[in-house]
């Protein structure tokens, strides 16, 4: 090393007008122990750390289990994605893998949970854009089972999150104690607001309860999230429906409003025959089902168990209502959707979780119209789709060839074709208001959801505070690491990827019971051993003042040290 | 656990550390990531070089044995696919995961213990000595403390990095590719064939190495056929490793006459050959540096299991007598660069000195296949001799041709 300028770091203020700091010491990361977690380079006041890469050579044929690569497609490859930049919230996957490696849960898991209030809600239903884009599965063999490591931790951790600090006197009340709303509310609190979130049920968690069926998430797991967030002072007031009176007064009590009220009600399918009895819709039906109410077609009459059941969609939803209804008691559930292959909208693995379970996905096929004798339903007419395209706001188009049709006999038809927000919020207007989750933009997954009830936070905080937004995702770039730092895949060990335990097919469609578990102390051990560790974080020196923040919020011993700069000279 | 010597990694140099070690009544532990026996991509040569260290370990008949082919002759064929032939010194070609194997399995019967399926990932250092290794073992992280470690962990080393005395030449690294085959023709018996970067080549490169190579297996029932290029080059010519190698089966003269009803008995591996001109720091105080890890051959031309064994032999030697002298200094191990150097450098300085003279440019390529085809004798000429006759005869430069016969 050595050759480092002392002296002096100028600081600009926004005029342009600046100040110098004698620079004492420089922050050195030791890249062999940095686990990447990105805390330091988040609280660095001058923006002086950022993340490097390291080159995964990928030249040679038959290495791993993934095609060989050029050079030049091997060096463009480093720096185009990696888990830390995968997930939307932001978290760092290789960091608390790391800590969990190290024996550190419980940092581990605070590192999850300061950016995400909801991790163990996460690690269950969470579909981890972070492992689609984990380079040991990109490039060697299957990714890093990050979504199962959160879930260990969770599990092997007793948190108790700290009490939110207080700093600021404004108010901020969110409405609605879903995903989206919940985050906002953590992220504000733990800047240093006073949060109030209302909730029109009788509990928190929004879609979670009412849409996620429990064989996917165990209620205890969202409960006990709320109780954390509780605990570190988050205010939910359940059974508070906000209309446009209540709403008024809260515009006047509190300084910013954010609504993250949802998407709750299911589009109609409106073709012939859509009011006959044994016709409804995903929301109601999973509202009925997660509330273990009986199901009828009309007030009086009982959902007849034993029914066949036709579900129109191939999103998530319809895939959850697909199983739940099997559950129920459905003798046989047939999707029906309008794509095929790769445009099926739900997960290939949320579709093979159904398949295995027995249900069949009719695709490329779209609902012409309910069949039945008044009033009762009989089936569902069907018609070939002959091509689909959907534009880039998501307005759907496809043809149907009308001498190909069928009827497949139903006693129940369940439309999942989407939902929208309750339509009173169109009309909200006015200074301090803001959007977040399902009712900013359509048809989003939780973490979406949650990403955008974390950037409406940051918005309220910098608008309330009178400063521009920083984001510290938004200034995330990766840059490449020295050659020296390559990584061979040869290197590290083959291993495989221990089995997520699941519930058998045949057994599991009589419960709701969760279908997933979870790793063992043996299986986690094994996981996190095949981190590659491909990032770790650089500390420009020209940029820092050798303030010490980042040394002192590191959670891993042994990375970061303060390295003396002599008086006018060399370090 | 705590052992004397720890040995990391049981290829041909590692072995040999860990057979003569225990055989000085050294605590030896060799271990290694494989679990064995293992393939390694290599054009499979075992050279008259090593015939003492098999006859010492009590191999040498079973290493003939294992041989799938003893080739005596040499054809090189220059970039304007024209060829000469040569003589060498025979020398022995056996499948590396059957040599290596018997090399393992004669060294270990010296008493040192072996554990597989262990990969050594870092050194555990203290006060600035190496004293021992940190490893997985069994889906665990385990220590193995140990007054020396002798790294030999090949071609990929971690432990060399942790040490800073890794090399990443694009100039000297060398990726290559190896497949076998059956159906290719036109190999003579006992005639190993290198075929140098052909002037066709679409992005237009030269490497100071030979691209391909065909090597007869079982009397030419199958063939190793490789292609070998430097990691500078290869990414001049834009291609993934596999493409080139490709596209000299199907758009040279020879490639297409070789490889034309070939079928693969098994696809094309890759793998990285480190090389360097000298023998440069290979140690750390408690620790000593061997083979592919430390690029201690000339990976070009050049086999790297003599330079591997021969490192193998002098840590073996070196040791112990620092195990009783009790001195860990900086100045103690530096002895071993010496003591490694005396034995290699001057066969690195050979061929260093045979790759600037003429193989890096294809005009004294050319000028060495046509001379030597003047010269009394063709094709009987000793290569080596040959090169040493045209560099000092029609250069009029200087070289030295190395007693350590760690090249072909």
């Amino acid at each position: 090393m050595g050759g480092i300028k002392m002296g002096s770091v100028k600081i600009l203020s926004g005029e342009g007008k600046g100040f110098t700091v004698e620079k004492t010491a420089v922050a050195h990361i030791n890249p062999r122990n940095c686990v990447n977690c990105g805390t330091c380079r988040e609280l660095c006041p001058m923006e002086a750390i950022s993340e490097s890469q390291r080159v995964i050579c990928r030249i040679c044929p038959e290495c791993t289990e993934q095609d060989a690569m050029t050079f030049d497609e091997m060096y463009e490859f480093t720096t185009k994605a990696a888990c830390t930049t995968g997930c939307p919230l932001g978290i760092s996957p290789q960091g608390y893998i790391n800590l969990t490696r190290a024996g550190k849960l419980e940092e581990a898991y605070k590192l999850v949970w300061d950016k995400n209030p909801l991790p163990s809600v996460c690690a269950r239903i969470c579909h981890h854009p972070c492992e689609q884009v984990c380079k040991r599965g990109v490039l060697v063999d299957e990714p890093i089972a990050i979504r199962s490591i959160k879930r260990y931790l969770g599990e092997k951790t007793t948190f108790r999150a700290e009490k939110y600090p207080r700093l600021y006197e404004e108010r901020i009340a969110v409405i609605g104690a879903g995903p989206a709303g919940l985050t906002a509310g953590h992220y504000l609190s733990r800047a240093g607001y006073e949060v109030t979130v209302f909730e029109s049920a009788t509990e928190a968690g929004g879609m979670l309860k009412r849409g996620i069926p429990e064989f996917r998430l165990d209620r205890s797991v969202v409960d006990e999230e709320v109780t954390n967030l509780e605990n570190a002072g988050l205010a939910i007031r359940l059974n508070e429906r906000i209309n446009k009176h209540s709403l008024e007064k809260i515009q006047k009590e509190y300084d910013a409003v954010i609504v993250a009220a949802g998407a709750p009600n299911s589009k109609e399918l409106k073709i012939e025959g859509w009011r006959l009895s044994g016709v409804m819709t995903a929301m109601d039906f999973m509202e009925q089902v997660n509330h273990r109410q009986e199901i009828r077609r009309h007030p009086g009459q009982i959902f007849n168990l034993g029914g066949e059941v036709v579900v129109i969609g191939g999103g998530s939803v319809a895939i959850d209502t697909a199983r739940a209804a099997l559950r129920m008691g459905a003798t046989k559930v047939t999707a029906v959707c309008l794509e095929c292959d790769e445009e099926i909208p739900c997960h290939p693995w949320e579709l093979k979780e159904a398949e295995d379970e027995g249900i069949t996905l009719i695709q490329s096929h779209s609902p012409t119209r309910f069949v039945g004798t008044y009033p009762k339903l009989e089936g569902v007419e069907v018609c070939k789709v002959t091509s689909f395209s959907k534009d880039g706001k998501g307005k759907i188009s496809c043809e149907l060839d009308e001498n190909d049709t069928m009827t497949i006999k139903a006693d129940w038809a369940i439309v999942a074709i989407g939902q929208a927000p309750d339509t009173m919020w169109s009309s909200l207007k006015g200074d301090r208001v803001y959007f977040a989750g399902d009712i900013s933009k359509s048809a989003c997954s939780v973490i979406d959801a949650m990403a955008s009830g974390r950037k409406v936070a940051l918005n309220v905080d910098a608008d309330l505070r009178g400063r521009t937004l920083k984001d510290p995702m938004d200034t995330h770039e990766l840059h490449s690491a020295p050659l020296s730092e390559k990584i061979y895949p040869y290197n590290r060990r083959k291993s495989i990827r221990p089995e997520i335990p699941m519930l058998a097919a045949e057994s599991r469609i009589h419960s709701f019971d969760e279908v997933e578990g979870g790793f063992d102390d043996e299986a986690a051990q094994m996981e996190v051993l095949r981190c590659l560790r491909c990032g770790y974080q650089v500390v420009d020196e020209e940029r820092c003042i050798g303030c010490g923040i980042c040394q002192r919020e590191c959670p891993e011993g042994d990375v970061i040290t303060m390295e003396p700069v002599a008086k006018g000279g060399e370090k | 656990m705590k052992r004397q010597v720890v040995v990391v990694g049981a290829g041909p140099g590692g072995c040999t550390a860990a057979f003569y070690l225990a055989k000085a009544g050294i605590d030896v532990l060799l271990i290694d990531k494989e679990t064995w026996p293992r393939d390694k991509i290599c054009g499979d040569s075992y050279l008259p070089a090593l015939y003492p260290f098999f006859e010492d370990m009590g191999i040498m008949n079973e290493m003939k044995a294992a041989a799938a082919c003893n080739p005596k002759a040499l054809r090189i064929i220059d970039p304007d696919e024209e060829y000469a032939d040569f003589d060498v010194e025979p020398w022995l070609i056996a499948p590396r995961r059957i040599g290596d194997d018997i090399i393992r399995r004669g060294a270990l019967t010296s008493g040192a213990d072996f554990m597989e399926n262990f990969q050594a990932e870092e050194l555990i250092i203290r006060r600035g000595v190496v004293r021992g290794i940190k490893g997985i073992y069994n889906n665990r992280e385990i220590e193995v403390e140990a007054d020396a470690v002798v790294i030999a962990d090949g071609s990929h080393s971690a432990l060399a990095r942790q040490l800073g005395i890794y090399k990443e030449d694009p100039e000297y690294i060398l990726y290559a590719g190896r497949a076998y085959y059956d159906g290719v023709e036109g190999m003579e018996e006992g005639k190993f064939e290198e075929f140098y970067t052909p002037s066709t080549l679409p992005k237009p490169t030269y490497s100071p190495i030979c691209l391909t190579w065909v090597a007869p297996l079982y009397q030419g029932k199958y063939a190793s056929v490789g292609i070998t290029i430097a990691e500078k080059y290869l990414r001049e010519t834009g291609m993934t490793l596999e493409g080139l190698f490709q596209w000299w089966c199907e758009n040279t003269k020879f490639g297409r006459e070789r490889m034309h009803n070939a079928r693969p008995v098994e696809k094309l591996k890759g793998w990285r050959l480190p090389g360097s001109r000298k023998i440069e720091k290979n140690y750390a105080p408690g620790a000593v540096v061997i083979g592919d890890a430390v690029s201690s051959a000339e990976a070009a031309f050049e086999y790297g299991i003599p330079s591997s064994m021969i490192g193998g032999r002098v840590a073996a030697s070196f040791l112990p007598e620092v195990l009783s002298s009790g001195d860990f200094s900086e100045k103690k191990f530096s002895e071993f660069q010496t003591l490694v150097g005396k034995e290699l450098n001057p066969g690195l300085e050979y061929n260093a000195n045979f790759r600037d003279n003429i193989l890096a440019n294809k005009k004294t390529m050319k000028q060495f296949q046509l001379w030597a085809k003047t010269q009394p004798g063709y094709p009987h000429l000793i290569y080596d001799q040959s090169v040493v006759k045209f560099i000092t005869e029609v250069l009029h430069k200087e070289i030295v041709l190395s007693d350590k016969k760690i090249t072909q």
